[in-house]
């Protein structure tokens, strides 16, 4: 008998919209269904319209689904990596050099490169890079040493370049083509200046704003609020916010209108006796700002209201409760404070939002019979705000700490990892089941079995702690690894899309058939190109990188090239055994790196969701320790739509750049 | 009060004529607003023939125009309960009304309908959907399909 779906089936179009609204992960496994659905999934139209799908769902803030991962370690950071083993950018090669990651906000980064020498400091600039583009395509910022257009002539103050603090501001759906940089520091009579020494000039806060439309730094003068701490502030949706608890001074400044106001009052400040409460975290995620005041145990997680009309509560946590689960993780506030990692907001219905926590347990570490627990330990908790939380930001996180000691350089891993393939071999999570709160970092140092075990002898007797087999670890890092396949994607983004979009952006897109000069390798790549369409797949795999850059010839040469030709060897080593005939192409594509794609972009909607939207800073810093991260969660936004920002921003960054931003294309075998 | 409520002739497969309020068809079916518009129908004798929906559906399209125009007030969960309830039909029923939503383009109802669908897809193994979707040829060869489930165990 026939069934009354075989029409459904039989009609594409009724079966690609029910296929666009799957979420991406069930998305990929519909592709092992039957070849038709193979073909509509992996067709680049429905990848843009499952993506912009995803947009229209998330009100233009798709979640991030890269994680960017800083290098820091026992010596000093010199890199960023994005996915296992790419290191996106580096500083020169200066021993003293320190790489900090201020912002990242989508698809753009903002780092700060100190390079100290005792107290002289030798170099200090700011960059701006895409971490889709390579390392040539940065914008360097000089910030202004001094008062740029001071009124005084003898004003002799400059920024410290220790206190400084900058953040990105840019927003790709408002402003596709320009970013700002906001700077705010410390300003001080320079060291040994004979005013600096009779003391008579006081500290004061400068302010510089940076536009790429004008590429100059520009004085910003408006009314300071008193006892203006730089370093706390966060920027978030277009202002940097400071909160203080005597409301007085709670203040946001509007990138915008370039001037500060006052941010609402708590109400807790305003119920109880504010002396107590101490500011434990204020962070952003998914555009809104959230803010942790607690004396306590139990506290609630206020997040502000959109229009910053009030500060609303909108999760009631209580970490006494975790006495009571299984894991009797103890609190003890007074010899080990906690501090807050993050807040990760969820909107979508499947997932949840979840609070990081760390606290030192380095006393009781020491204390122990055993001695190889002397180092420094961060002891991770993750509270899940509702009642199920997804496994694998847990994976990731875990991934990133048990790592550290390798500085991190081993990856961080998109979230791509198949949960469903580690549930499936009876792997549990922490925290998924009976609403256990295990502990879910293994301490930094900890690597061998016997310091794995250590913990739970000490201190956590009845909790099952997870560790992760090398192979798992691997397999998570493989997933990742695929997804640099969603960097060549975003790369090899066709003109025509990025014209619907933003016209303009698509106007300063040189076409290579006008600027022969340009594109050296055009020519060839579409010789490559008509002879690939002859040969079968595996012959021309080699070339295809070419042929990308050839087409796409904007885009840095390098990167994608890397990006391309790895990917193909990828798959060209994976089925090598299979004579590569144009029907095993496809189903290479379909099994292996294509789906990762789709990967990035859904697993984004269903997991890394929780993460901000403005690509969020993760720091874990920690008195004690010895290592400080700044992670980074960056939004690289997925398939075509991100192609369009991320070729509007090599606009920008071609346009600014003092470095040649075009390189030739380099050679293909 | 001006004129009486327009209505508009619908003809069912079964040549079953019902007869709805102009206006609640026009807001939620793309086609006969269109038809409306560029005055193709005749309010004295026209009436629009649904040749591919029976009566059984059509009258359940026109339940649910209804009730959402009548009711797009109400509150969000009592309309999601109705839709929900509107929705409880076997997978034939399912049908009818995807094939008759999409004939007569009505956004809205479609749009529940996939994401039905998209439900009973959601969380299943591939195993089920060929079963659900009565996918017998799934197209790939013996080799492929081993290597898929090889790959991929957690999906079958």
């Amino acid at each position: 008998m026939e069934s009354p779906w075989d029409t459904v089936i039989r009609d594409m179009d009724l079966l690609t919209e029910i296929l666009l609204r799957l979420p991406v992960k069930q998305a990929i496994q519909c592709k092992c269904v039957c070849k038709k659905w193979l073909s509509i999934i992996s067709n680049p139209k429905f990848r843009y319209s499952h993506t912009c799908r995803l947009y229209s769902k998330y009100n233009n803030k798709p979640p991030p689904t890269a994680l960017l991962v800083q290098n820091f370690g026992a010596r000093r950071p010199k890199e960023l990596l994005l996915f296992p083993s790419t290191p996106i950018i580096t500083t020169p090669t200066k021993s003293s050099s320190t790489l900090i990651l201020i912002d990242a906000n989508s698809c753009l980064l903002l780092l700060y490169t100190l390079v100290m020498s005792f107290v002289i400091r030798l170099e200090s600039h700011f960059r701006i890079c895409n971490p889709a583009i390579s390392n040539d395509h940065c914008v360097y910022l000089d910030y202004p040493l001094g008062d740029v257009d001071s009124p005084y002539d003898d004003d002799i103050y400059i920024f410290d370049p220790l206190d400084l603090k900058a953040y990105l501001v840019f927003e790709p759906l408002k402003q596709p083509l320009s970013y700002k940089v906001i700077l705010f520091g410390e300003m001080e009579a320079p060291f040994g200046h004979y005013y600096s020494r009779l003391n008579q000039l006081k500290p004061r806060i400068g302010i510089r704003l940076y536009s790429s439309e004008t590429s100059c730094w520009s004085s910003v003068v408006c009314n300071l609020p008193n006892d203006l701490r730089v370093p706390e502030g966060v920027y978030c949706n277009g202002a940097v916010h400071w909160f203080r608890l005597d409301d007085d001074n709670s203040v946001y400044f509007d990138v915008n209108r370039l001037c500060f106001d006052k941010l609402p009052a708590v109400p807790a400040c305003v119920d109880s006796n504010s002396e107590l409460l101490g500011v434990k975290y204020l962070g952003k995620c998914k555009g809104r700002l959230h803010l942790i005041l607690s004396d306590s145990l139990e506290f609630d997680i206020w997040e502000l209201e959109e229009d910053y009309s009030s500060w609303v509560a909108r999760y009631r946590v209580n970490l006494n409760r975790i006495h009571d689960g299984e894991s009797a993780l103890r609190w003890n506030l007074s010899s080990n404070p906690f501090c807050v990692f993050f807040v990760l907001r969820q909107e979508e219905e499947e997932e949840d939002s979840m609070l990081v926590l760390f606290q030192d347990e380095k006393k009781k570490a020491a204390s122990s019979e055993n001695s190889t627990m002397k180092q420094d330990t961060n002891r991770g908790c993750i509270v899940s705000l509702l009642e199920r939380f997804d496994s694998l930001p847990l994976v990731l996180l875990e991934t990133i700490v048990k790592n550290c000691e390798k500085a991190f350089s081993e990856v961080a891993a998109e979230r791509v990892l198949d949960d469903m393939s580690l549930k499936s071999r009876g792997i549990r999570f922490p925290g998924r089941h009976n609403e256990s709160l295990a502990p879910i970092f293994t301490p930094p140092r900890s690597m061998s079995e016997v310091e794995l075990d250590l913990p739970r002898q000490t201190q956590h007797d009845n909790i099952p702690v997870q560790s992760f087999t090398p192979e798992q670890t691997k397999e998570a890092f493989d997933v990742a690894r695929n997804s640099i396949e969603l960097l060549s994607t975003v790369l090899s983004s066709p003109q025509q899309d990025v014209l619907q979009v933003y016209p303009k952006a698509a106007e300063s897109l040189a076409e290579p058939e006008e600027y022969p000069n340009l594109f050296e390798d055009w020519q060839v790549a579409l010789a490559v190109e008509s002879k690939a369409a002859e040969t079968s797949f595996v012959e021309c795999l080699p070339s295809c990188g070419a042929i990308e850059e050839g087409e796409e010839p904007l885009e840095n040469g390098d990167s994608n090239h890397e990006n391309g030709e790895e990917q193909y060897r990828e798959a060209h080593e994976e089925h090598n055994g299979e004579e590569g005939s144009q029907e095993e192409a496809v189903v290479v594509d379909a099994n292996s790196t294509d789906g990762a794609i789709l990967v990035n972009g859904n697993e984004a909607e269903e997991e890394w969701g929780t993460n901000n939207e403005g690509g969020p800073t993760i720091s874990i810093s920690h008195q004690d320790s010895q290592f400080q991260l700044l992670g980074c969660l960056s939004e690289m936004r997925s398939l075509k739509v991100d192609s369009q920002m991320i070729v509007s921003l090599q606009t920008i960054l071609h346009s600014g750049s003092p470095r040649p931003p075009l390189k030739g294309g380099s050679s293909f075998s | 009060m001006g004129s009486p409520v327009k209505k508009i002739m619908l003809c069912s497969s079964e040549k079953e004529i019902f007869s709805v309020e102009e206006q609640v068809m026009v807001q939620h079916s793309v086609i006969i607003n269109n038809m409306i518009e560029d005055g193709s129908y005749n309010h004295e004798e026209s009436k629009i023939p649904l040749d591919c929906v029976d009566s059984k559906t059509l009258k359940k399209v026109i339940d649910y125009c209804t009730h959402h125009t009548h009711h797009h007030n109400d509150n969000q969960e009592d309309l999601e309960a109705w839709d929900a309830q509107f929705l409880n039909v076997d997978s034939n029923g399912l049908y009818d009304l995807l094939m008759a939503a999409n004939y007569l383009e009505i956004r809205n109802l479609l749009d529940l309908i996939y994401g039905t669908i998209k439900n009973m897809i959601k969380g299943k193994k591939i195993d089920e959907i060929r079963r659900i979707f009565n996918i017998k040829d799934h197209g790939f060869t013996p080799e492929e399909e081993e290597q898929n489930r090889k790959e991929y165990p957690h999906f079958y």
